[in-house]
């Protein structure tokens, strides 16, 4: 299992708390070079959400050293792919190329961690790009909408209430000098990890990182994320209507734990047998019998800080009621509280999740985002060593008791797009 | 759907991100029945991609039966040789196989992705889904009915609305012009009838290209192929006769009005296809304008120092008839002239002026350097040798692109801009809403 995993990883911390995470794999004569910062829309306030976003677009506006777009040239003159995200938990940037290109990547990502120049028009121009990102991307989206709007009903005290994109208001008010304290109290080598994976010599990289980046100093420790969201009491509800919406969609969100809970992997089969595939629960029901949903899934993503929402969903046939569609939702989590599903659907949940994971190593990319999440979240890149065992025993039992202690009424969000058309 | 943590990317367009694979050269062959197999053997890890490509897109549909190519490719996997629709994803899903089909407006595709395993079991299954599908009346009713909640469903996205009014203005009376699912109202009047004779003249070995990549080799792919399609019967008709488009001979603006914040903007004209002897010179052109990464002369004027726009770029489309070339970008309903304003600007200093010789030498580096890294999975391999396949490149492409990139030369590239850049006769289609604080 080991060698066909391929998880040959060395890693090293330097005296400034920088993290390096290292996996050879010499097939061909590229890497993949990665830094992970551990901050993303969970570190933001009320009133400056989207910040971690935006500073992640400021990253491309120069140093001292090269200016706006500087950067890009140069990894693009030596024929390199770039780019960067930003997520609730974290935000990392990245250059694939050549893997004797790599010091490329430490002389410019060693120089833009500390010495980021933020200049005031260039940061006025760039809102007006996030702006226009969060147009494309959500705004005149009637699902994402609706998931942004579950996500904010659902929480109600911790950070993953707000988007990762920010409300519009904040993205146009935040200022530089927001900017500024942000960019200093996350971007320090102890807030980061660096992954590299491909066709490179471990020791190697650990003495050009220390080369680059060991004498940027530590900074402080930024401060931890207090807000716990409380136990929900009872069902909460939302509606989004849409002038632009044609086909209603009804979504159901439940409160879960996330990674390292030890109950992320029942949660991963719970959540396959329900609406992983044509085979699921879910689509056999609501495609194939019930004629009800053009489309059906269900998702959890346990890779997260915090607890997380599993969430199942259904897209309507045109004329059904989104009711009625609920309702057939509510019964399917019912069934799997009742234990009504076949060892067989247990076994296919399993084989899914098996061999999904052995096509998701088929890239040094893949692989290193990987490693650094599992970094970042703090369960280290050991995790995914384990992940394919743990999902290998789970049980009947184990599936039907997170499915009752979690998918219950109470701890539920309703959503539901309506196109102002049907009204 | 989308899935997972909403991410968010500073850049243009994520595609997949690419990595490594330089030099592949895969071993191209037929079969006796006239299939045209591409086949790179990959043991690094144990599963086997396997894309069908089948030249049965909706470019042969008509006008009055629009949809129907994607209706036959929806329904193939809705049962096929004795087994349902069911009985079919419960047996893939059981072993982690995942089977997909879809339909551009050139081919039609089912792709398997199956762990090498399972490999004779999935493969057996994607052999009668191709072979024998069933073709139910209920199954067609149920099938139908979801091809037009996703149409509706499609209506919903602008860019989308956008792009697909460009097609239909820009391609005139060419088949080009319709979209590959068809339209509301063709859908709803297809019969049975009209997927099976849809299946039966185009759905032949003859005219199908199997690309592989992963852990399986020349004899195991021939063996399964013989043991499962042997009785799939070649077609003794040639497959109908297309012309290319014809030009526009003048300027058009295409305004649809639609309840979005946002302008969606599609502007451009017709382009090349991949056959013209041209293409690579034009493809180098496009990189300096307008291609991929964050440093084209599109990106830097319009997102970059407009702050017009997140995501902008140009595109020659690698067709297989002359296919179209556009400019995408996105801004906020008022700004939307000014925006088009500055991109026919780009066009007309590029087109006249060309580029300076320190950028082509940039693209050329980044072409040829990014190339391998779009070569690194299963999958990507798989696509990309379709793709070689469809356009008869050659077992040698992988190795021969990217030195047929390093060849353009300044004169190349100020002459394709000359030649294939129109700003002057540009079609203009924007989807927009009112305008917007």
């Amino acid at each position: 299992m080991a060698e066909v995993y391929g998880l040959n990883v060395r890693t090293k911390v330097l005296d400034n708390g920088l993290k390096v995470v290292v996996l050879e794999d010499h097939s061909t004569p590229t890497a993949t070079f990665q830094v992970w910062y551990r901050v993303g829309s969970r570190n933001e306030v009320s009133g400056r959400t989207g910040i971690s976003h935006l500073l992640e677009h400021m990253m491309f506006k120069g140093t001292d050293k090269y200016g706006p777009g500087e950067f890009s040239k140069i990894v693009a003159r030596n024929g390199g792919v770039e780019n960067a995200f930003t997520s609730r938990d974290y935000t990392a940037y990245f250059e694939n190329w050549a893997s004797d290109r790599l010091k490329v990547s430490m002389e410019l990502e060693s120089d833009r961690m500390r010495n980021l120049k933020l200049d005031p028009q260039e940061f006025e121009r760039e809102k007006q790009v996030v702006m226009e990102e969060r147009r494309l991307r959500t705004e005149d989206d009637p699902i994402s909408l609706l998931v942004e709007e579950v996500y904010a009903t659902s929480y109600k005290v911790h950070p993953y209430h707000w988007p990762v994109i920010g409300w519009m208001s904040d993205i146009k008010s935040i200022t530089l000098e927001d900017l500024k304290r942000h960019y200093k109290t996350y971007y320090a080598p102890n807030n980061a990890v660096i992954v590299v994976v491909g066709d490179v010599d471990a020791q190697q990289v650990f003495r050009q990182v220390e080369e680059y980046f060991g004498a940027l100093p530590r900074g402080e420790n930024p401060p931890p994320v207090t807000s716990v969201e409380p136990p929900q009491r009872g069902e909460k509800r939302v509606t989004v209507v849409s002038p632009e919406a044609r086909l209603s969609f009804v979504m159901l969100a439940f409160h879960v734990p996330s990674i390292d809970s030890g109950e992320e992997y029942a949660l991963a089969v719970l959540t396959n047998i329900l609406g992983e595939g044509k085979s699921s629960h879910l689509y056999q029901r609501l495609v194939y019998e019930e004629k009800a949903a053009v489309f059906t899934s269900a998702h959890y993503q346990g890779m997260a800080k915090d607890p997380v929402l599993l969430y199942l969903y259904a897209g309507l046939v045109p004329g059904r009621s989104p009711r009625d569609v609920e309702v057939l939702l509510r019964e399917e989590v019912a069934k799997m509280k009742r234990g009504e599903f076949t060892d067989r659907e247990l076994e296919k949940a399993k084989n899914q999740v098996k061999a999904a994971f052995i096509y998701g190593l088929d890239s040094n990319f893949y692989r290193a985002m990987n490693i650094g999440k599992l970094e970042v979240l703090g369960v280290g890149w050991e995790y995914m060593q384990t992940y394919v065992e743990r999902i290998g025993v789970v049980t009947r039992d184990d599936v039907v008791r997170v499915a009752k202690k979690y998918l219950k009424d109470t701890n539920l969000t309703v959503g539901i797009l309506v196109p102002e058309r049907n009204l | 759907m989308r899935r997972g943590v909403p991410i968010l990317l500073a850049g243009v367009l994520m595609m997949a991100v690419y990595q490594a694979g330089a030099g592949i050269v895969p071993q191209v062959f037929r079969t006796d029945k006239g299939v045209t197999v591409w086949l790179a053997s990959r043991t690094s890890l144990p599963f086997v991609v396997i894309k069908v490509l089948v030249r049965a897109g909706s470019i042969y549909d008509t006008d009055e039966k629009a949809g129907v190519a994607y209706l036959v490719s929806q329904l193939l996997p809705e049962g096929a040789g004795g087994m349902t629709g069911l009985q079919i994803s419960q047996a893939l899903d059981y072993m982690g196989s995942d089977l997909d089909t879809g339909c551009t407006k050139e081919y039609a595709t089912l792709t398997l992705v199956t762990l090498k395993e399972h490999l004779n079991e999935s493969f057996r299954i994607l052999s009668l889904v191709l072979s024998q599908p069933a073709f139910r009346e209920e199954d067609f009713e149920r099938v139908k009915k979801e091809v037009l909640g996703e149409l509706l469903k499609e209506e919903e996205d602008p860019g989308l609305v956008a792009s697909r009014a460009f097609d239909e203005h820009l391609f005139g009376d060419h088949p080009y012009h319709r979209p590959e699912k068809g339209y509301y109202k063709t859908v709803e009047t297809l019969t049975l009838e009209d997927v099976r004779g849809f299946y039966r003249r185009f759905y032949r070995p003859n005219f199908s290209i199997f690309s592989v990549a992963g852990d399986i080799t020349r004899e195991e792919l021939e063996g399964l192929i013989e043991a499962y399609l042997g009785d799939w019967s070649p077609s003794d008709k040639p497959l109908p006769s297309i012309p290319d488009p014809l030009p526009l001979g003048k300027t058009e603006k295409v305004v649809l009005d639609k309840q979005v914040t946002q302008a969606n903007i599609v502007m451009g004209h017709l382009g090349v296809k991949r056959s013209n002897p041209d293409f690579v010179k034009v493809y180098v052109m496009n990189q300096i304008l307008g291609g991929g990464g964050l440093t084209s002369r599109l990106f830097q004027k319009v997102r970059e120092e407009g702050g017009f726009s997140y995501s902008v770029y140009s595109y020659f489309q690698p067709s297989y008839w002359r296919g179209a070339f556009r400019v995408v970008l996105q801004t906020k309903n008022d700004r939307a002239q000014a925006a088009m304003d500055e991109v026919v600007k780009v066009l007309e200093d590029y087109k006249y002026k060309g580029p300076t010789a320190q950028e082509l030498e940039d693209a050329k580096r980044y072409l040829t350097g990014s190339f391998p890294l779009r070569l690194n999975t299963n999958q990507e391999i798989a696509d990309y040798m379709a793709f070689a396949a469809l356009h008869n490149l050659g077992a040698d492409y992988f190795v021969r692109f990217p030195k047929e990139i390093e060849s353009v030369t300044l004169e190349d590239v100020k002459e394709a801009a000359m030649k294939y850049l129109h700003p002057g006769r540009l079609l203009e289609v924007v989807v927009k809403g009112p305008s917007s604080p």
